[in-house]
């Protein structure tokens, strides 16, 4: 009876022996209820623990309520912020209230308001990416922080790489390593280095450039497999001799075995004849210049590591009315010579016509010029191998004589 | 090949169906034009919107819905000849003169435009009113672009952000 009494009292103040030994009691160690290690937040706090928790992170805000009172509310600080984050575009709550109280809109565009987060659409946006170069694709993504993270993303690069390389826009290349990117791809291969507009002189840039003339690029073709048929004159002969030197030399063509499989790139150029020992050589030659898409991403390529080799000359002993030359993927040999031969009379120029002229098809890229009176054509061939790595064939140039 | 077995041709006339815009607007279209979308195209094949009750497009209102529907009436012919085979130059030349008009719009319209195209799957639109935001945007500075969008000027800490941004892209400049 006598403790029931004494709950109901209202809690005296202890005296002054009783709270030391109050005070012992609660500093005894409890055993956790519950194994730390198994709860990911922390074990509730007792009630006690609780109040004094709160009291003291009460103090702290009474003193900062000063400052508080003088912070712009959240409303006006939203409106501050600029157009960085689509989020921070968003209107204040009065923008919606404010429209709930107008009459329903009438059926017309001119008087309604358009905000710009309106335009914050990422299948939209994606859309319209595919119909912009590359440089406008830069601009874009310079404008402002949501479309430079829209723009990273990779796909809208491979996009504008194929299609500016015009391959078809349903090959779907396989992926690539995370630190090539098709946006460090499509710089490389259409970026404005030096003074070269996109036209691929660029790749005069390093070599020889005192001896570039004149350039275009013709676009991009696929090499599937290691096999690439090197061609000095069109039509192709029937059959060649496995080595490959002996080849060029006696029929004008021959078969490599190890090129590196990818996209390549075709350009074609006009040079200052290099040093050469025949006297006929007015001085210009004609260069079909292919790489895989990689090779200005190497950095052996720049440094110089990498140089041409020799593959072989051919001397076409006669007259010759055209110099022409091509490089096939050999696997794919039927299909893409029949369409360069058939489709001769669109891309070679008349007779008359003295300005070269190229011919790209998904697996080949040929280049021709019509020749004046001569006493012969001279063929050269020479590839860029990956000397440090696999060996493997990584650039091909085949250089004629126009007269 | 597809248009013959979408079944508008058993009925004799071309059949109807009714859409209904945001704003309770009834529109009385071709079913061979509504197919354009492919969002409608799979209500009406299974038979919705014929008879009393349309179809009810909550996103589009009904200044976009008859813009959009212009473009299905226009295109429609085209699409069910599958394109191509048909088509003569002359066909080809008017609708391409039609297409360029009728993106030659307001900005704003132009937005309803390209969010109902979205909504409502109609390709050749989508890509359109794209080819034509892209034309907008094509050759412009960064800074052009931004006022063609209607964007505030960058405040001083985004003008930073971006300028450390264009030294990524220096390949793209001389």
């Amino acid at each position: 009876m006598g403790k029931a009494i004494s709950l109901l009292r209202p809690p005296q103040p202890p005296r002054e022996g009783e709270r030391e030994k109050a005070m012992e009691l609660w500093k005894r160690p409890r055993q956790a209820r519950l194994d730390p290690d198994f709860v990911s937040s922390p074990p509730p706090l007792l009630l006690r623990q609780r109040v004094r928790k709160q009291a003291r992170a009460k103090r702290p805000r009474e003193a900062a309520e000063g400052a508080n009172q003088q912070r712009p509310p959240k409303r006006a600080r939203c409106a501050q912020l600029g157009v960085g984050s689509p989020v921070a575009m968003l209107r204040p709550v009065s923008y919606f209230t404010l429209v709930w109280s107008l009459p329903p809109p009438k059926p017309t565009h001119v008087s309604r308001p358009r905000h710009p987060f309106n335009w914050y659409e990422p299948d939209m946006w994606t859309e319209i990416a595919k119909h912009l170069c590359g440089y406008d694709l830069v601009c874009l993504s310079l404008t402002c922080h949501w479309f430079h993270r829209l723009l990273a993303d990779d796909s809208i690069w491979r996009h504008a790489f194929i299609r500016d390389l015009s391959l078809p826009a349903t090959y779907v290349p396989p992926p690539r390593p995370l630190h090539r990117t098709w946006l460090r791809l499509y710089a490389a291969a259409f970026g404005k280095h030096q003074s070269a507009l996109r036209n691929g002189s660029h790749s005069y840039c390093y070599h020889q450039r005192h001896k570039h003339i004149e350039g275009s690029r013709m676009g991009g073709f696929l090499v599937d497999t290691p096999y690439l048929l090197l061609a000095g004159k069109l039509p192709l002969p029937r059959c060649v001799p496995e080595e490959v030197q002996l080849s060029i030399e006696i029929m004008g063509a021959g078969v490599l075995r190890n090129a590196r499989p990818g996209i390549w790139i075709a350009d074609r150029h006009l040079l200052q004849c290099p040093r050469c020992n025949i006297h006929i050589c007015s001085g210009v030659v004609q260069v079909l210049d292919v790489r895989h898409s990689d090779l200005f991403l190497e950095d052996e390529y720049w440094d110089g590591t990498w140089e041409y080799e020799d593959l072989g000359e051919h001397f076409m002993d006669e007259e010759a009315a055209i110099a022409c030359c091509a490089v096939f993927n050999h696997t794919s040999l039927s299909l893409s010579y029949a369409e360069v031969v058939r489709h001769t009379k669109y891309w070679i120029r008349r007779r008359s016509d003295w300005r070269p002229k190229g011919c790209l098809t998904l697996y080949a890229a040929a280049i021709n010029t019509n020749l004046h009176g001569n006493a012969g054509l001279l063929s050269k061939f020479q590839a860029m191998r990956d000397m440090t790595g696999d060996g493997r064939i990584v650039s091909i140039r085949i250089t004629q004589q126009l007269f | 090949m597809a248009a013959p077995e979408s079944g508008d041709g058993n009925n004799g006339a071309a059949r109807m169906v009714t859409l209904i815009s945001s704003d309770n607007t009834r529109f009385e279209v071709e079913a061979a034009a509504a197919s354009l979308s492919q969002t409608l195209q799979l209500t009406i094949l299974d038979g919705g919107g014929g008879g009393g009750d349309g179809i009810p497009l909550p996103n589009v209102d009904s200044a976009t819905l008859s813009k959009v529907l212009e473009y299905c009436i226009k295109h429609a012919p085209a699409a069910a000849n599958g394109g191509a085979p048909n088509a003569t130059a002359v066909d080809r030349a008017e609708l391409e003169r039609f297409d360029n008009e009728f993106v030659n719009i307001d900005q704003s319209v132009l937005y309803s435009l390209i969010m109902a195209a979205h909504n409502l799957e109609i390709e050749g639109l989508q890509s359109l009113v794209a080819k034509k935001v892209a034309d907008m945007i094509k050759g412009k500075s960064p800074m052009e672009i931004r006022r063609t969008l209607g964007f505030p000027d960058p405040t001083p800490e985004e003008q930073a952000e971006m300028n450390a941004h264009m030294l990524e892209y220096g390949w793209a400049y001389e």
